[in-house]
């Protein structure tokens, strides 16, 4: 087959999987949300409210697409992209099953973190250009968290690498299904990772770029229609990504313990989509139930808990390694 | 109690020469003087009573060609008022007496703008609640008028960058660098002073860098902060100098609810003014209806039925109740978390059933009327509030749980906002801002009303002053009202829910003034009364006025996250605050 075709495809297909993805986390979203704060949220239209989502869809699609009077027009108008391309890019790493993955480099987990990094500055370009007080603040924020939760984020990624002696997400996954998960050896890694995540996707208890409340929306503040529809769509990509990253690295990808990649087949990718969701759960758990955390409090937890904290363990980890191996190549 | 004697002993000291002093009628003691001797007398009395509760004007222009001007003094060691009255000719100057107690900060722009007065000494002397060109409108030669026959009389516009334009060019001032700037508009909102002041609080244009060395040399921003914004509860604009994300200075505008409640009321029956105070402050109508009530039944010296008196204080507890809620939830909303906003209000539904059963209405209530209450209690409604009562209390738990237990929420709330006990006295903070400041005072403890004298209650004093102390007090409050609700159960009296009253209640000619404890602080009701069916003036002391003046003063220096959840914990409401 013409190698562009599959290519083509492959891009279409993670599109695809994108757009469910915002379907479904909208959807749980508001049910997940609602049930937490004992009401029903969407219930009117179709089988237990699934069709709002259509509704809202076409609702985002037809309402005015306006620009504030002197904002930095292109700017403004490609900023929605520099947020969305680069979540939909790191789709195509993200490993389904064992055959099921639309790129596989060697230094896949590397590409996708790369690619995590990117969004911020869109979201940044979003607020600069929106010409709003309120968004600028986000704006800076947005700046301001990135280089927070980038490096411990990094770090915590690290010792399942170590430990799989490979970058590639695949081997990762494959070497956990031949061992144990990493999440019981790297746990502290693992709870860290979760923190970065939620600054990373900017959830409450670490919306710092949105803070409804502060910021009416942020660096969002000023835009409408489809182009608010797009940066919601990335974040809501960025949150399955993050818990898909947190699922390959520590909770063992698409295996189950005890049974063979053979023997899951096809369910693998439903046994992967299912982990990711669970976690996705958790995130919207928190995010309903916890205040959020002062500026200068959420710099705190990333430069002086969070990062110390990251480094010694490393170090700590690095370290057991080495020795655990010294005494087996002894023994 | 403070006597005459010692009062005369100090405004001789300060060789104050007062017109008269003695008991009047309702009003208890009353000092008046020449305008004159204002300030000095302000400064004599300064160390004696701790709050200027109030300050009022009333138009006397037929009677002896007058504006008076009417404070009422506090002290809260004494448990005593003192009210001082000032005669102003039409147009003339008051003297500001901010020196003597910051609380007159917001009231005297208010009580100039409506008779007409200039005001002088004020460091903020601009319009308050109306619009520059807008007529001083409790003036009674003052109609009130459709917005037809206003628009027909082409009254000046209300559109703010016009009138800012207006001003620039009267004063000879060029315009600002940027002129489409909404943010500027409200600098020029005009002046009651004779001759405007220097500077204003906020500069035109800030281009102020920051003094600190440490901090980058950014320029200062202005921020606006509302009316439209999402966390102002209600239509609060604050105009903040901002340094990054922190507040350097700030300034509160309000008005933008303005609906003239006391020139309504002089047009009201005295049975129908609770309508009018229910718009006023639209959550705690029940206490507001009772000040109202219980100022004309003292005026017209009507015995209220003993079991009306109970049902009035269950009905306020439970208001009192419903009203907490409302701000309890967006407290924990203003910090971002988003649960417990809806659990109060489930708990708010249950209480609102309640008021809905018993008064026939969920918010405007009007069943506190002169005389008792408009319908009896029903066998229902005591059910469905017994089923309430074996829930709140442990439901009240599960709140504290689900917001103040939480450490992220604690770091955002303690020691942030903090309210000193000097400043809450001096702004005229009362009610549960005062409290939580470490004023001991309560009126429904200090100053009986209806039937709490017979009911068993405490009152929670914290010192700290800051948002977690007001969180405390209130959540405290809350239970305390479930309690006195209970006893209410127990106790209910038989007999009349509302004593025999002539259809049109002429009211003999007088003055008096009742405070009840409302939901916010001291809700108190002023009327002058001249012998007719309707009030002559109606002056209402809105609590939250005075708290949003502590507001103001706690914000510079705070981040504009805090700033939000500060502003959130005094519990604002902008239907009372504008009127």
């Amino acid at each position: 087959m013409n190698p562009w075709l599959v290519a083509l495809l492959r891009a279409l297909l993670i599109l695809l999987v994108m757009l469910l993805n915002g379907a479904m986390a909208i959807y749980m979203l508001r049910k997940v949300l609602g049930h937490a704060h004992l009401r029903l949220g969407p219930t009117e239209l179709g089988p237990a409210g699934l069709a709002q989502l259509l509704a809202d869809i076409v609702k985002l699609l037809v309402k005015e697409d306006r620009h504030p009077n002197r904002s930095d027009r292109w700017l403004y108008i490609i900023a929605p992209f520099i947020v969305f391309v680069p979540s939909f890019m790191t789709f195509a790493f993200i490993p389904f099953s064992n055959k099921l993955v639309a790129a596989n480099p060697d230094l896949s987990l590397l590409m996708m973190l790369a690619f995590m990094s990117i969004p911020p500055l869109g979201i940044f370009a979003a607020g600069w250009a929106s010409r709003s007080k309120f968004a600028t603040i986000g704006a800076v924020r947005a700046v301001g968290g990135m280089i927070t939760y980038e490096i411990p984020l990094l770090l915590s990624a690290l010792p399942p690498v170590m430990l799989a002696g490979s970058m590639n997400l695949q081997a990762i996954v494959v070497s956990q299904s031949t061992s144990i998960w990493y999440v019981l050896p790297c746990l502290p890694s693992f709870i860290m990772f979760l923190i970065c995540a939620q600054m990373e996707t900017s959830q409450t208890p670490f919306d710092m770029t949105e803070a409804d409340q502060e910021l009416v929306a942020g660096f969002a503040t000023e835009y409408s229609a489809m182009r608010f529809g797009f940066m919601y769509l990335a974040e809501f990509a960025e949150n399955f990504v993050m818990a898909a990253l947190a699922v390959t690295l520590f909770l063992g990808g698409w295996t189950l313990p005890g049974i063979s990649a053979a023997a899951l087949g096809p369910f693998a990718v439903l046994v992967f989509v299912a982990k990711c969701y669970i976690l996705i759960f958790l995130f919207m758990m928190i995010r309903g139930t916890y205040s959020r955390y002062r500026v200068d409090h959420y710099m705190e937890v990333g430069w002086k808990r969070l990062l110390p904290i990251s480094v010694v363990w490393i170090m700590v980890f690095a370290a057991a390694l080495r020795v655990i191996a010294m005494l087996k190549g002894g023994a | 109690m403070i006597s005459s004697d010692y009062i005369t002993k100090l405004l001789h000291k300060a060789s104050v020469a007062p017109i008269s002093l003695e008991e009047e009628g309702h009003l208890g003691l009353v000092l008046r003087i020449e305008v004159d001797d204002l300030l000095a007398t302000f400064k004599a009395l300064r160390s004696s009573f701790e709050q200027l509760i109030d300050l009022l004007g009333a138009d006397l222009l037929e009677r002896d060609n007058s504006i008076e001007i009417t404070y009422r003094l506090r002290s809260l060691g004494e448990n005593d008022d003192l009210v001082i009255k000032v005669k102003l000719a039409p147009g003339a100057t008051l003297p500001s007496v901010t020196d003597s107690y910051l609380s007159a900060l917001l009231p005297e722009r208010e009580a100039c703008e409506m008779f007409g007065l200039k005001l002088s000494g004020h460091p903020n002397p601009k319009y308050l609640l109306l619009s520059e060109g807008i007529p001083p409108m409790l003036l009674k030669s003052v109609p009130i008028r459709s917005h037809e026959e206003a628009q027909a009389a082409e009254l000046p516009s209300d559109d703010l960058s016009l009138q800012m334009l207006n001003d620039l060019n009267e004063r000879g001032i060029e315009p600002p660098e940027d002129p489409d700037d909404p943010l500027q508009n409200y600098l020029f909102a005009g002046w009651l002073s004779p001759e405007p002041p220097e500077g204003p609080l906020v500069p035109r244009n800030i281009r102020r860098v920051s003094d600190n060395p440490e901090a980058l040399a950014t320029d200062h921003y202005l921020l606006q902060m509302g009316p439209q914004h999402p966390s102002t509860h209600g239509v609060l604009n604050v105009a903040c100098e901002m340094d990054g994300e922190t507040i350097i200075s700030s300034e509160v505008h309000v008005g933008n609810l303005h609906r003239g409640i006391e020139k309504l009321a002089e047009n009201r029956r005295y049975n129908q003014l609770a309508t009018l105070v229910d718009r006023g402050d639209y959550v705690g109508g029940c206490n507001t209806e009772l000040a109202v009530a219980l100022s004309v039944e003292q005026l017209a010296g009507i015995e209220v039925p003993e079991r009306a008196s109970w049902i009035r204080v269950m009905m306020a507890e439970i208001n009192r109740l419903a009203s907490h809620y409302i701000w309890f939830g967006p407290s924990g909303l203003d910090s971002g978390a988003m649960g417990i906003f809806l659990f109060c209000l489930y708990d708010r539904e249950l209480w609102l059933d309640v008021l809905e059963e018993i008064t026939g209405q969920r918010m405007m209530f009007n069943y506190v009327r002169p005389g008792g209450v408009v319908a009896d209690i029903t066998p229902r409604s005591i059910a469905m509030i017994e089923d309430i009562l074996k829930i709140a209390d442990s439901r009240l738990d599960e709140h504290y749980e689900a917001l103040m237990a939480s450490e992220i929420y604690q770091q955002r709330a303690c020691g942030v906002g903090v309210v000193s006990k000097e400043d809450a006295l001096s702004l005229g903070a009362t009610g549960f801002v005062a409290r939580a400041s470490g004023v001991d005072w309560d009126l429904r403890r200090d100053r009986p009303y209806a039937a709490y004298d017979k009911m068993d209650f405490d009152v929670m004093v914290a010192d700290t002053g800051d948002i977690w102390a007001r969180m405390v007090c209130r959540l405290d409050e809350m239970r305390q009202s479930l309690r006195i609700i209970r006893q209410c159960l127990d106790g209910m009296p038989k007999g009349d829910f509302t004593a025999k009253l002539p259809r049109v209640l002429r009211v003999p000619e007088g003055e008096c003034y009742v405070p009840v404890e409302s939901t916010r602080g001291e809700m108190g009701v002023h009327i002058y009364s001249d012998g007719t069916d309707k009030p002559y003036r109606m002056r209402y002391r809105p609590p939250t006025l005075y708290s949003l003046m502590t507001a103001d003063l706690t914000l510079p220096g705070l981040f504009l996250a805090d700033a939000i959840v500060t502003l959130g914990s005094f519990d604002f409401c902008f239907g009372e605050i504008d009127r």
